[in-house]
């Protein structure tokens, strides 16, 4: 793949492509700046909560009418327990919702202020849901964090978003009506101590 | 790397392409925006299902005559035991074992799993076939080996393998690098070789379909 430009026209006298000059194989060539536009940017965090089977940690749902489309940009499950308990083996879902019940509100908290709130969007925790269809699983425990460095497993789960994403990859969307839940699956003993947070990125398009 | 510019003739009345401007030194400049499309994207996952030797665990194979084609994009391999297991007498036990990502050209058998679009208004994705614990397939060259073990997750903080192994896609991907592609007649499948049955995984891939 030999090197190669295209040549523009002698500058013309209107507004100015910002670039950048190198000289590349005995040619001073330009390079393009471009931007890469972000769509307004919100966090919702549901706070620490014990684990408990079909405990709803996190519900979201565009509502029917909204006029708009949500995408989950990032989603992550935060271990919480900072005092020991004896854990278990856990699996919780992520799910298709259409509509919540009850639970405690979230505020999304957008990262400009400038985008306003977010309005149209339900997003609870503790609450019931219409539920749809699983997307995929995510597997950990409820032990405790650690109090030593010998513990990493909380902390590449917080710093992971559960969601896949890439160039290319579309991103979780919600349409009006459409919505997601995080939810626990696993049951019995050990399966009720500790507690998770769980912090879902989205973001707006009209 | 000296700051510089080219200048466009003035504003014509058509469509107008999104900049944001600035001032660079003495010059009101332009950075045009971009966007990046994504394409119809599905998740596609097996549920956690027990060990055994020469196990499925997914079969995904874009079917002949589709008239499309679909990448895999990430392609997870989690485990899913959350209850304690012991050693015992193989192939009852526990330790290190093997997955192979093959080719395939067919496949018999086996339970559907539904790709389930990132986007509803994408629709399903036809002309596909993915199951879990297929019968057999048609198998073909061998991607690539994926080693782990099918010890469980462990119920405390200090055994984060399974955790890095969940969050990590064994497909390899970056610029310029391809996707793993199906044309129409091709597939792909996630196959235990060890000979152990104990544990329990759950495998999860990403697809999008080519526009």
């Amino acid at each position: 793949m030999p090197e190669s430009y295209v040549q523009l026209p002698v500058d013309s006298t209107g507004k100015k492509m910002r670039t950048r000059q190198r000289v590349i194989s005995a040619q001073t060539v330009e390079e393009q700046f471009i931007a890469l536009g972000a769509e307004p940017t919100y966090m919702l965090w549901a706070p620490a909560q014990t684990p408990a089977q079909n405990k709803l940690f996190m519900a979201v749902l565009n509502q029917a009418g909204s006029g708009q489309v949500i995408r989950v940009r990032k989603l992550f499950l935060s271990n919480a327990a900072l005092a020991a308990v004896a854990g278990i083996g856990l699996e919780f879902q992520l799910k298709r919702i259409s509509a919540i019940a009850g639970g405690t509100a979230i505020t999304a908290n957008p990262s400009d202020t400038t985008d306003g709130a977010l309005t149209g969007v339900t997003a609870t925790y503790g609450s019931t849901a219409t539920e749809g269809v699983t997307l995929f699983s995510w597997y950990t425990n409820n032990d405790e964090i650690g109090v030593t460095g010998g513990f990493p497993q909380a902390t590449i789960q917080a710093l992971t978003s559960l969601l896949p994403e890439g160039p290319e990859i579309r991103e979780l969307t919600l349409n009006p009506g459409e919505g997601f839940c995080f939810k626990q699956i696993t049951s019995g003993t050990g399966s009720t101590v500790g507690s998770f947070g769980v912090l879902a990125v989205l973001t707006r398009s009209t | 790397m000296p700051n510089s510019y080219f200048q466009i003739p003035p504003d014509g009345s058509g469509k107008k392409l999104r900049t944001r401007e600035r001032v660079i030194g003495d010059d009101t400049i332009q950075e045009q925006y971009l966007a990046i499309g994504g394409n119809p994207t599905y998740y596609v996952r097996s549920g956690p299902l027990a060990c055994a030797a020469n196990k499925l665990f997914l079969c995904l194979f874009n079917n002949v005559g589709s008239g499309q084609s679909v990448r895999i994009r990430r392609l997870f391999i989690q485990n899913s035991q959350l209850l304690a297991i012991a050693s015992g007498t193989a192939p009852a036990t526990v330790g290190m074992m093997e997955f192979q990502v093959k080719k395939i050209t067919g496949v018999t058998g086996g339970t559907a799993v539904t790709p389930n679009p990132a986007d509803t208004t994408d629709g399903a994705l036809a002309s596909f076939t993915a199951v879990h614990t297929a019968t057999s397939a048609v198998e073909g060259n061998v991607l690539y080996s994926w080693y782990t073990n099918n010890d469980e997750i462990g119920a405390i903080g200090n055994f984060s393998q399974a955790m890095y192994q969940q969050a990590i896609s064994s497909l390899i991907d970056g610029w310029e690098l391809r996707e793993y592609e199906l044309q129409p007649g091709e597939g792909l499948c996630v196959k235990q070789i060890t000979n152990y049955t104990l544990g329990a995984f759950d495998v999860l891939a990403v697809l999008t379909k080519e526009l």
